[in-house]
């Protein structure tokens, strides 16, 4: 199946299954880097992507086509990571890297310094509290704008400003070494 | 403005987010406080390590197969509209499976039970003798004859019965209607619809009694259930069975006593014992029934 994220769910609508599987072929990667990002277990974050996708079969009725399709997702994504963070109420680190340049046998060794920052950055990231680490990933992994962050998290613009600016000075205390 | 009120904004107008009025703010410190301006060089530089380090991750090969699976078939939703055997007879035919079914519980005694009519045909029934039979053996035996009405498309010419093989012309004699709306006798009379509607009510109370009875019916089988497992346990507890004796001592009584009745009973007159033994007055009773022969030999003891 072809056609935009729009004329999919209109094919979802009608009964077509195999519109919802490339829907969730086309972004099951952001779905799951969020959940993972946001939560930072791997099979929490397996989860969590699986129950977003289902929510949003459930509710695509409920879906507005005006091209933003990945943002709804994401939205749905980003508030049962909130719900799920809540009701543990524990934070669990990024217990691997993905990617790692030793599984890659035919890579550069140039990327093995692009791992190690990666590394850096990821673990870094992992320090911060939970409520600046979403607005760090939102809005450098998923590049959203302030309005929407705050959109996603349910907290105003005033707040999502604040949070940044505080975690990008907890950041350059951790990356000290790996900025200069 | 100070730096410690720009500091905060640097970020956000790298990012775009300001309005147009704080960024020019921004601006103008940033072009006289070096400080500021390294600060926002080290922004920028973060910026670009964080977008360096933070690549999305690749979705496990099982995610895919585990969010289909959860899905369920269109064949399993079932679409609206859709015009399958298996939808006709699981909803098409339930009006005419429930039209079919009142013909049978309430249209069946209309054509096969109800009871000839005074206007139907005349059925006469005489008592003539068998010719078959030994004259001995034809003693009260009754033979029904059916005449048939006469046939009004036929001339009355044709049915002489010259030939002696109809053996309902011997001896028996149309009746003529008792209704009194009947022109003919052989005619079929006219259909009375206050008698109809009659009908019809009582067959649908009928109809009612049997699917609802009402409550004295339910009385009825309460109180008169002779039966000790018919009858109606309170509480729902079905009647406990007689255990068998367990032990090999014979049992005083075998014999099935009758049944008694007390009517009366007198109460002993002794006004005031002086001894004891004056207080073992006897009490008298008066027992009935059935078979007074048999309560004298059981022997009653009280």
């Amino acid at each position: 199946l072809h056609g935009t994220d729009d004329e999919l769910v209109a094919h979802c609508l009608h009964g077509r299954r195999e519109a919802f599987s490339e829907l969730v072929l086309r972004h099951q990667r952001m779905v799951y880097s969020v959940a993972r990002a946001m939560l930072g277990d791997a099979h929490v974050a397996e989860d969590i992507a699986q129950e977003a996708f289902l929510h949003a079969y459930r509710a695509l009725s409920s879906y507005q086509a005006q091209g933003k399709f990945p943002a709804w997702l994401r939205m749905i994504t980003t508030r049962l990571c909130l719900n799920h963070r809540r009701d543990n109420r524990r934070e669990v680190a990024w217990e691997d890297l993905s990617g790692h340049p030793a599984e890659q046998t035919d890579g550069p060794e140039s990327r093995l310094g692009e791992w190690e920052q990666r590394g850096e950055v990821r673990r870094a990231i992992d320090a911060l509290p939970c409520d600046f680490r979403d607005v760090i990933v939102l809005r450098y992994m998923e590049e959203l704008s302030y309005d929407e962050i705050a959109r996603h998290l349910g907290v105003p613009t005033s707040t999502v400003e604040t949070r940044l600016h505080r975690a990008k000075k907890q950041l350059r205390l951790l990356l000290k070494e790996t900025l200069v | 403005m100070n730096c410690e009120q720009i500091e905060v904004w640097i970020s956000a107008a790298q990012d775009g987010e300001l309005d147009p009025r704080r960024q020019r703010q921004v601006e103008d410190h940033l072009t006289t406080c070096g400080g500021c301006r390294e600060l926002a060089a080290e922004w920028t530089a973060l910026e670009s390590t964080l977008r360096a380090g933070l690549v999305r991750f690749d979705a496990p090969e099982t995610l895919h197969t585990r969010v289909m699976r959860q899905i369920p078939e269109p064949a399993a939703i079932g679409r609206r509209g859709s015009w399958t055997p298996g939808n006709w007879f699981s909803f098409g035919l339930v009006p005419a499976g429930a039209a079919a079914a009142w013909m049978l519980l309430v249209g069946h005694p209309v054509t096969s039970r109800q009871p000839a009519r005074p206007s139907d045909p005349p059925r006469v029934s005489s008592t003539v003798p068998d010719p078959t039979l030994n004259p001995a053996e034809s003693i009260g035996t009754q033979v029904s004859v059916v005449k048939k009405p006469p046939s009004t498309d036929k001339p009355a010419s044709s049915g002489n019965t010259t030939g002696g093989s109809e053996r309902p012309s011997l001896g028996t004699k149309a009746t003529p209607s008792a209704r009194p709306g009947g022109t003919n006798s052989g005619s079929r009379p006219k259909y009375d619809p206050i008698r109809g509607l009659r009908q019809l009510r009582q067959r649908r109370r009928n109809y009612r009694m049997v699917q609802n009875p009402p409550h004295h019916r339910r009385h009825w089988r309460r109180n008169f259930a002779r039966d000790e497992s018919l009858r109606m346990v309170k509480g729902g507890r079905p009647p406990v069975p007689v255990q068998p004796p367990t032990t090999n001592e014979r049992p005083l009584r075998t014999a099935k006593l009758p049944r008694v009745t007390i009517v009366d009973y007198v109460l002993p007159q002794v006004p005031t014992p002086t001894t004891v033994a004056d207080g073992g007055a006897e009490t008298q009773f008066v027992l009935r029934s059935a078979q007074p022969q048999q309560v004298a030999q059981a022997g009653y003891e009280f």
